[in-house]
Parts: C-alpha cells; structure tokens; sequence
C-alpha cells in the first residue's frame, strides 16, 4: 500500500504528539526532518541490505525500550503503566525507518525488509511494496491519547478531517464530505464522556472485582473453609519476615483485613470504605494516627506485594509505617491496610503502640457488629444462656467465652462433615467441638456479638517462629490465621480464642525435607532483595542501555553519512535522483524546441527516425548533433570535452539559426517557403 | 460419529490411529469451517477496506485495546472518534444504487502463471459520470482433494486459492461517461490449469469519507481454460527417421508420402472417402478407390505417467508442465505427436500434419487428472499397441520403479528411442541416462532435455 498524506500533515501530527507528551523538543525537529525531504535535493542510495540493517537497528530501540521499561516495571508496578510510556515513544521509535524511506533512493520498504520471515522468500507478499506515511501518522495519533491532558478529541479529529478530506473521492463534492465528517467527529464528544461513565459506573458496580483479584486478603469477602471436609494441606511457604526490637519475643498478631458481618460460612466487610492515606517526609512515611502518648514499639516487616499492591498485615495498635515506598496507602473504615502501585517487595518499618487503656481506633462500627446470622441465631444465644452470659459485664462475658473454648475444643485440621440439619459451625460448637483458627475465631465473634459485646472477624498472621537461617521471625503461609477483634474498655483489642497450641500442632506436620524449602525460599528472598532494591539504585544500572542504544544510534548516522549521497536534479522534486549519463546535452534543448513545433516523439520510434521523419535530419549539423548526443548518452566511453564543445557549439549554431531563419535550409518536403 | 476400537501396536500404527481419531472426531470439519470464516472475513475486509480504511481499522483495534481503561489516557476518545467515523461511512455507503451493466469478452485461453488481460464492457445507465470504481471478479470454488492432515491457516488459504484458480485483485476502472458504453481491461493470474469458473463480476464503489466501499455484484457467469504451465524446451529433433504406419491416418490434410500410386480397385466398406476415385465412380457406376503404396512418416509418442499413487498433487502438476512444454515444442511439419495416457480410460491424441493442433493437445493436458486406483499395467498394455508406430518417445515418469523400468524396454525392444524425465525424488535411482527434475529444478532440467 503506497499511501501518501498531505504535505505537511505528519508534521502536525507530531507536534500534536509532542505537545500533548511534553517531547516537543524531539517532536520538533522530527517534523522539520521529515517535512523537509521533499525540499531536500540529495538521496542515500540504499540497496535491500541497508534498508533490512535499518530495520533491525528498529528492531533493536524497540528491544532495548522494552527492556528498559520491563526493568523499570520490575521496581515499579503495574505494567500498564509502562506500557502507556511504550506508546508514548512509539513516534521516537519509528522515526528511523520513516527517515530512511524520505531520505532514499527506494522511497518505500518492501514487506521483505520489514519482516524477518519474509526475508528469505521470493513471494509476492515479500514482493509488496509499502510506505510507513500513514502507519507514523497513526502511531502519532496513539501516542499523543496516552496522556490525560484535555483537548484530544479536538485535536485527533482535525488531524483525522486533514487526512479524509486530502483521500476522500472525487466523487462525492466537499461539502457532504465534510459534513459527514463533521457529524462523526461532533457525536464522539458525548460518546466518549458516556463510555467514561460507563465504567466508572461499572467499577462502582463491580468494585470488589477490579480493585482486589489479586489481593492475598480481601477486604470485603474472606470465604472460610467451615463445613470443608478432609484435611486442610497448608504451604510451608514463608509468606512474610518480621524484625522486633531487641528483646522482643512475640509472638504477634498481624492483622490484615477485618469483616464485620458472617452468611453461610463467609465473612464480609459490609458498607466498608476506604480512604486515601497522604504520605509523609519524604513519601515513604506514612501516619495511620497521632503519635501515642505512652511506649511505642517497633518491628520491621519484609512482604512481598503481588503486582505491587496487597493488604499489609499490622499489628492492631500500628500507628507509624516508614520506608513504604508504595504509591498509594488506603484504609479502610474497618482498620485494614491497602498498599497498591508499590514493588513487588516492601520491606518497611511499623511502629506500634503498647495497649493501654485509652488507645486504640475509634469505634466505626454500629449494628453490623452485634448482628447474628440468622441460621446460627438460636444456637448461638441458647449457648449464651446455658454460659451464663446474659447480662454479664463485656469483660467477664469475654473471659468466660474464651475459657469455654480453651477448655472444651480442640484444635485440629481433619474436617469432619457437618451432622445433618445443622450448620458447620453448629457442628462444631455442638458435636465435633474441634477445628482450625477460622471455627474458633467465628465462633468468638458470634458468641460474644451473642452476649451483647461488639466483636469483628480479623485475618492475618500470627508469627512466633524464628528462623535461625535467615535470622528473622517468619510467617509461613500455614501460619495465616484468624482471630476476633473485640470492642472492650472503649477500643478493639485482640482476641485470639484458638488453643495456643496450634502453631505446634501444624509444626508437628512439617515434612522433612522443610530444611531445604526454607533455603529455597532464603535464596529466592535474596534474589527479590537484589531485584528490587530501592529505584533510586537502578537509574544508574539503565545508564548502560541508554549508552548503547545511543551508540547504535550514532553508528548508524555515521554509517549513512559515509554512504554515497546522490545528487537530485531540483527541477524535478518528485523523482528520484538517477544519474543519466548525458543528462547534460544540450541537444535536449534542440529537442525540446522541436516537440514544441514538430509534435513529441513518440515511444519506441528512435531518435534518428523521427528526426528524418519530421524532416529535419537534412538540416546542417543535425546529423552530427544527433550522434554526438546519442553517443554521450550512450556510449560507455562517453564523449571527450572537445567533442562535448563541439556539441555546444552547434546547438548554438543551430538557436542562431532559428533566429534568423532565412539561413536555415530545411528540408524541401517540409520547409515553409521563405517568400 | 463412528468410534473404533484401536490396539496401537508400533509407533507408526499409533499415530495412524492418532490421526484417524483427529479425523472421526470431525477436528477436520471444525478447523475448516473455522478457516472458512476467517478467510471469508479477511478476504471480505481486504475487498471493502480503502487503503486509508484499513490502517485506520489497526488503529481502531489498538485504540480499542490501549483505551480499555477510560481512566488512564484519551486513547478511548481516539476509539469513539474512529469507530462513530467508521459508522458513518458504513451508513453512507448503504445510500444509491450502482446503474453499470458489465459484459465480459474472454479469451479462449489462459496459461498458469501468465497474466491474462480481457476485455470488460461498462455501460453506464445513469445521466451522472461514474469515477472511482474499482472491479474485482468471482470465480467459483471448484471441490479440492480431501485434506489428509491437519493444514496450517496458511496451507489452507494457498489451497482455497488454488480451489478458486486465480489471483484477481482489485482494479479501478475508468471513469463511465453518463449513458455510454466503455471498455476496460482487466488482468487475472490463473494458479492452477483446468476451468476457471467466473461466477460474477464485483464492482466496489467508494464512500464519502473515503473508509470503506460497497461491493455490488453483478452475476456473470463464464469459464475459462487454464492451460498447464510451460517452460522453455530445446526443438524436437530426432535422429530416427520415418516409420511404416499401417493404414495410414486417416482424415489427416496430407497423409505421409503418398506419390507412390499403386492403382484402382473397388471400394470395400471401410475406405475413407477421400479416395474415392471420382471419375471412375462415374464411368462405372459403382465406387472406385485409389491405392497407394504404404505411408511412412515421424511419429513421436509423448507418454504421460498418470499413476500417481502415492504422489502428491505438486509432483503431478510438474510432469503435466513437462509434458504441456514438450508437446508445444516445435517439431517440423511432417511430424505427428501422440500423447499418451491413461485418465478414465487410456486415450491417445495425435496432432501435427493438419490432424490436430497443439493447442489442443495443451486443451487435454489442461484437463488431466492424476489416476490413484488402476495399475499400472494399463499404461504399459496401451504403448506396446503403439510403439511399433512410434519413431521416438518422450516419457515423462512420476517415479521410477520396476514396471517403469519394463515400460522403457519394451519401447526400446519395439526400436524406438527414448527420452525419459522422471520428476522425482524417485524411490529408487533410474538406471544412467534417465534425468531426474524435481518440481523445483523442472525448469532448468527441461531446458537441458536432449531430444
């Protein structure tokens, strides 16, 4: 497809892209380049290898941007990001190419030389010629929407109208061209807002589904696996590190998400929002809430964040982050922590308050949480009453729940079917009166919201073991945990009704071969360490990919500027500059009066012939004039100066003797008497 | 759907059953049904798309992909604009009629891989100039072999190509004057021999914006002969000389060297008419014919190997060029060439001497079909009834085997001489003297051909 554009549309197209990049200063002189070839009257004289050699130094600025931002996506999720900066420099990727086609002899790439599989191939489709005049024009066009500046619309649809209104038929009179145009380029304008609100409308709709697919913990929904039967099979995998003070032991309980309201074996954090959290200092230091009056402690935490976004699991009382280089910090009207546009490893400081009486978060709840689920309502308030529970103090009633469930369930994580018509966590609290963290925090919650004390279900991690390896507390996958969170003496506190030996009971079930998962998982730890390591760090480890790609850059100049530059003949700009030996005649003149009065020569009638046929062979110093020019042009030996003079010389003859005609001796059969 | 019970007892016999099941689990209809739409898609794109249409179709795609989130860039509004553009030029072109009548004026034949250039006649019905058309021809698919495996999109494509018989593309017609009748050229590149069958005539008009055009057909049913491929062939010359043919030929224009007037004698059933001798009809009564000595003249035999078994469609494509280039070779005017071969039949078709022309020898060839289910020995019963006619004999063989083998001895053993090519790779090496061409090396083993 060798589609042209208007002069001077590229241009705009890339100062539209350069000023909506803020790349003008590159746009700028792309433009002038690329504008200026048709006023430019010398050409590279460019065989099939160097236009391929072009392609592939294409080819190599594509790869070496694409390692740059794929090493820069590595420090810095999400790839979207990313992927918008791609486009954004597509036109600065191009240009070499587009340069090359303005600036050649050939004008057009071949399909061959464009693509690697066509290389080899003789085909037609190798054959295909194609110029990149539309393709840039359409790159500018999408690279200049990757900005949120204003004034797109406006501005695509009169680059878009240039080029219509330059390709559109001849058929058709302008007007209706234009109207129509017109008609398409005013109904986009609503269009576009109406497809913006429909997917804030849709995100509205459909939160949970784009803000948290990836999150360890959901914010809103956490599904337990209450009536599961079977055993539960927990990773050893070590999910987090955790740094204390000296001298502190644990063991802690990090809370990740908290839920406020249970159905059918699923909590759910209802009417939950969240707000945006400013951070401090220098951008890694984040204030949760006013610094406490009494002790504060602090523990360093080593997560990873997938996709650079996930819920930071803290301890209750945290009310300092630092060194969180994340972008973005939400809480929740629940407590929890929502980190997202962060590395795929933070490794961050948190500072903690010890309990006292007066801390602690202020009470955001309400109804939601005392409310029981209906199914479980009964049993749960005829074991309330059967507890002596009813009207007791929150404190004591707490007291009293926790030592019913220490002192008659067990833990375990063989899960028993639930007896029919009752619930699984009628099950357990009635007949199994065994079963893993989520039945003892479940149950915590729901009898204490039973006994009138406002209660939350909490998940995170409880970490205690230490691993002399890597010389920190870690938390395994396993040790994620669930435990209820209870208002009490005028804040929530921690309340872990699960038998303390429960991290001893999953310990005894760790496989022997547990040694050489926790070196697997120092050694990948190390090698996350190195990968993300602080931006700042990388900057200089891109100076070698800049350096090369510059380099290249430079050599191919060099290269191009060391290759035979073709002279263009200015009279005709639209053609190629192909050196005709004895372009220089100046018999061309003698020949270009004669079409002018004696018709053109036709094709393929040779010179001689229809020199004699329009009867002017006979005139003096024809014959010779023709011979000279013919073997000039001809002749691989050419024509010495003296004959070259010659030549002149009787052209100049010849104009004389136009101009005054009464010596010219034309010949009879077609002269004009001279009366 | 048929289910077998299958006991893979080699690995060989386990991928047959592999490829079997592929087949009973009719994966063979489903990937060609879904090829089917993608090509009818792409081509129907590629015909309707202008050229700035379709880059601004990639366009719309990427705008679509990079301005999924409305949130983060404009590239959304690059998408609306592009596709409410493209809506409004699809609209547009649904408006008004095309009033052009087109008659076609083929010529009789083509060759593979031969542009042909033919002759459209537009008569434009309206009072309103008709610019900036474009025409593209219809040809009918013609049924093609059942695949044996699996083909890649590609394989495919080049094979419905090939079912089409004919690469046409897109040509912009003149402008129409209102009312008047004018002629246009239009060029095809038949891709495979045999009938080329136009279905109609496609006629693409632009619209305003200049994205998109409607195509109007025009049902205008014709066919056209491909003939086979030809290339280049030394004059066929040999050193034999001439040979008795037993009852001469008849209805030839002039029959061997007949000056050799033996006498009169009466007519039996059986003699051609031409010797009826005219003047003693009339004195006697009753017919008269004259009676030559016997005829001698050239006769060359051009046999082609038609059994192609386990030959792929390719191989059989090249000895049918081998033996098109060979049979329009020039070869003096006294000399007869016999083509033989064996299609549903055996049929053997003589030319030279006014009997019949080349080109309808190339008509023949242009029709041959490969024979897969008879043996061989038909071909061989076939040559010795005519070898003992034949001066000398070109073989164009598809393998090289024992019953080729016996084949060549018996024309030698009938005296003929002989030139055989075998487009190969063969199963097994000829015996010295016999050249081997490839489909790739046809060309430049033709060129070599001694005859």
């Amino acid at each position: 497809m060798r589609l042209t554009l208007p002069p001077g549309l590229l241009a705009a197209a890339l100062l539209f892209w350069g000023w909506r990049t803020e790349l003008w200063p590159l746009a700028l002189p792309i433009a002038l380049i690329l504008e200026a070839a048709p006023y430019v009257h010398w050409r590279w004289a460019l065989g099939d290898k160097e236009l391929m050699r072009v392609i592939d130094l294409t080819a190599l600025l594509w790869v070496g941007a694409l390692i740059l931002l794929f090493t820069r996506y590595l420090n810095q999720p999400p790839l979207a990001t990313h992927l918008y900066t791609l486009a954004s420099w597509v036109p600065l990727l191009l240009f070499p190419p587009l340069a090359i086609q303005r600036y050649s002899t050939a004008g057009t790439f071949r399909m061959g030389h464009l693509f690697y599989s066509l290389r080899r191939s003789g085909g037609e489709l190798a054959q295909q010629r194609l110029r990149l005049d539309v393709a840039y024009f359409v790159a500018c066009l999408l690279a200049a929407s990757v900005t949120t500046q204003a004034l797109y619309l406006p501005g695509a649809g009169l680059l878009l109208l240039w080029a219509l209104f330059a390709r559109r038929s001849r058929r058709y009179r302008w007007p209706l061209v234009l109207t129509l145009a017109l008609i398409a380029g005013l109904a986009a304008w609503p269009a576009s807002l109406g497809l913006h609100r429909l997917q804030l409308n849709l995100e509205d709709t459909f939160t949970e589904w784009f803000q948290d697919w990836f999150t360890d913990f959901d914010p809103y929904r956490s599904s337990t696996s209450l009536g599961d039967i079977g055993e539960l099979k927990l990773s050893d995998r070590v999910a987090l590190r955790l740094k204390p003070m000296p001298g502190d032991r644990g063991p802690w309980l990090l809370r990740a998400a908290t839920y406020n309201s249970y159905f059918d074996r699923v909590w759910l954090a209802k009417g939950v929002h969240f707000t945006q959290l400013d951070p401090q200092g220098d951008g890694r230091e984040w204030l949760l809430n006013p610094a406490p009056e009494g002790e504060s402690r602090r523990i360093n935490i080593t997560q990873e964040l997938r996709q650079g976004t996930g819920m930071l699991p803290l301890p209750l009382d945290a009310w300092r982050l630092e060194q969180l280089p994340v972008g973005e910090l939400q809480r929740s009207s629940l407590g929890a922590l929502k980190a997202s546009d962060g590395p795929g490893l933070v490794h961050y400081g948190v500072e903690y308050k010890t309990p006292s009486p007066t801390s602690g978060e202020g009470w955001g709840g309400g109804e939601l949480d005392l409310a029981l689920p209906r199914r479980e309502q009964a049993t749960l308030q005829r074991l309330v009453s059967e507890l002596g529970l009813t009207g007791q103090p929150p404190a004591i009633a707490a007291a009293k729940i926790h030592a019913f469930l220490l002192g008659q369930f067990r833990y375990s994580l063989d899960l028993p079917a639930p007896a029919a018509g009752l619930t699984a966590l009628e099950t357990f609290l009635l007949q199994a009166k065994a079963g893993h963290c989520e039945y003892f925090a479940t149950a915590a919650v729901l009898l204490l919201r039973a006994a009138g004390v406002p209660a939350r279900y909490a998940t995170g991690f409880s970490v205690s073991e230490y691993s002399e390896l890597e010389g920190t507390y870690i938390a395994r996958r396993r040790h994620a945990h669930a435990w209820a969170l209870i208002w009490l003496d005028g804040r929530w506190q921690d309340f872990d009704a699960t038998p303390p030996d429960w991290t001893s009971f999953e310990e005894a079930q760790t496989p022997w071969w547990q040694q050489l998962g926790d070196l697997r998982d120092w050694l990948s730890h190390q090698f996350n360490r190195w990968r993300w390591r602080e931006a700042s760090d990388d900057e200089g480890d891109n100076r070698w990919l800049w350096g090369s790609a510059g380099l290249l850059t430079v050599l191919l100049f060099w290269r191009l500027l060391r290759r035979q530059r073709v002279r263009r003949p200015p009279a005709q700009p639209a053609m190629l500059a192909v050196i005709h030996p004895g372009a220089a005649s100046p018999f061309y003149q003698v020949l270009e009066q004669l079409a002018v009065h004696r018709g053109s020569r036709p094709l393929g009638e040779t010179l001689e012939s229809w020199l004699r046929r329009i009867g002017v062979w006979e005139m003096p110093g024809m014959a010779d004039m023709a011979n000279w020019h013919q073997r000039w042009r001809f002749d691989p030996v050419g024509l010495s100066t003296q004959e070259q003079q010659q030549l002149a010389e009787a052209v100049a003859v010849y104009a004389n003797s136009l101009a005054h005609p009464a010596t010219v001796r034309a010949a009879p059969e077609h002269s004009t008497p001279t009366h | 759907m048929i289910y077998r019970v299958y006991s893979a007892r080699s690995v060989n016999q386990g991928l047959t059953c592999l490829n079997e099941i592929w087949q009973n689990l009719y994966i063979m209809h489903f990937l060609k049904r879904l090829y089917r739409r993608v090509n009818h898609l792409s081509y129907g794109l590629r015909q309707r798309l202008m050229p700035l249409g379709g880059w601004l179709l990639g366009a719309w795609v990427a705008a679509g992909a990079f301005g999924f989130n409305t949130r983060v860039g404009m590239t959304y509004q690059l998408f609306v604009l592009l596709t409410l553009l493209f809506a409004t030029a699809l609209l547009a072109s649904r408006f008004g009629k095309l009033p052009v009548a087109a008659t076609r004026q083929l010529p009789r034949f083509a060759t593979v891989g031969e542009p042909v250039r033919y002759r459209l006649r537009l008569h434009n019905q309206s009072p309103r100039i008709q610019s900036d058309l474009l025409a593209i021809e219809e040809l009918r698919e013609m049924s093609s072999a059942p695949l044996e495996r699996l083909p890649t999109y590609r394989q495919w494509s080049r094979l419905t190509a090939l079912a089409r018989g004919a690469q046409t593309r897109m040509q912009s017609l003149p402008p129409l004057p209102p009312n008047a009748t004018t002629e246009a050229e239009l060029t095809l590149i038949p891709l495979r021999r045999g009938w080329l069958e136009f279905a109609a005539l496609q006629m693409a008009r632009p619209e305003p914006l200049g994205l998109w055009q409607r195509l109007f057909r025009q049902p205008l049913p014709d066919r056209l002969l491909a003939l086979p491929r030809r290339y280049p062939v030394p004059s066929l010359h040999f050193h034999d000389g001439r040979r008795y043919q037993r009852g001469g030929v008849s209805l030839a224009q002039s029959v061997g060297e007949e000056d050799e007037f033996v006498g009169l004698r009466e007519y039996r059933p059986g003699d051609p008419p031409r010797r009826i001798h005219w003047r003693s009809f009339a004195k006697r009564g009753e017919p008269v014919v004259k009676e030559y000595q016997d005829e001698f003249f050239v006769r060359y035999g051009l046999l082609l190997d038609s059994f192609a078994a386990d030959i792929d469609e390719a191989r059989f494509e090249a000895a049918v060029s081998a033996a098109a280039s060979i049979a329009a070779v020039e070869r003096g005017p006294e000399a007869l060439l016999d083509l033989l071969f064996v299609g549903d039949r055996a049929y053997c078709f003589t030319a030279g001497r006014g009997l019949g022309q080349t080109e309808q020898l190339l008509e023949i060839l242009a029709c041959v079909t490969p024979r897969r289910d008879q043996p061989f020995s038909h071909l061989l019963s076939m040559v010795a009834g005519h070898a003992a006619e034949l001066s000398a004999c070109v073989c164009i063989l598809l393998d090289w085997d024992e019953e080729r083998r016996q084949l060549l001895n018996l024309l030698r053993s009938q005296g003929v001489d002989i030139v055989a090519l075998v487009i190969g790779p063969p199963r097994m090496p000829p015996e010295p003297g016999i050249r081997v061409a490839t489909v790739e090396t046809l060309a430049v083993e033709l060129a070599r051909l001694k005859l």
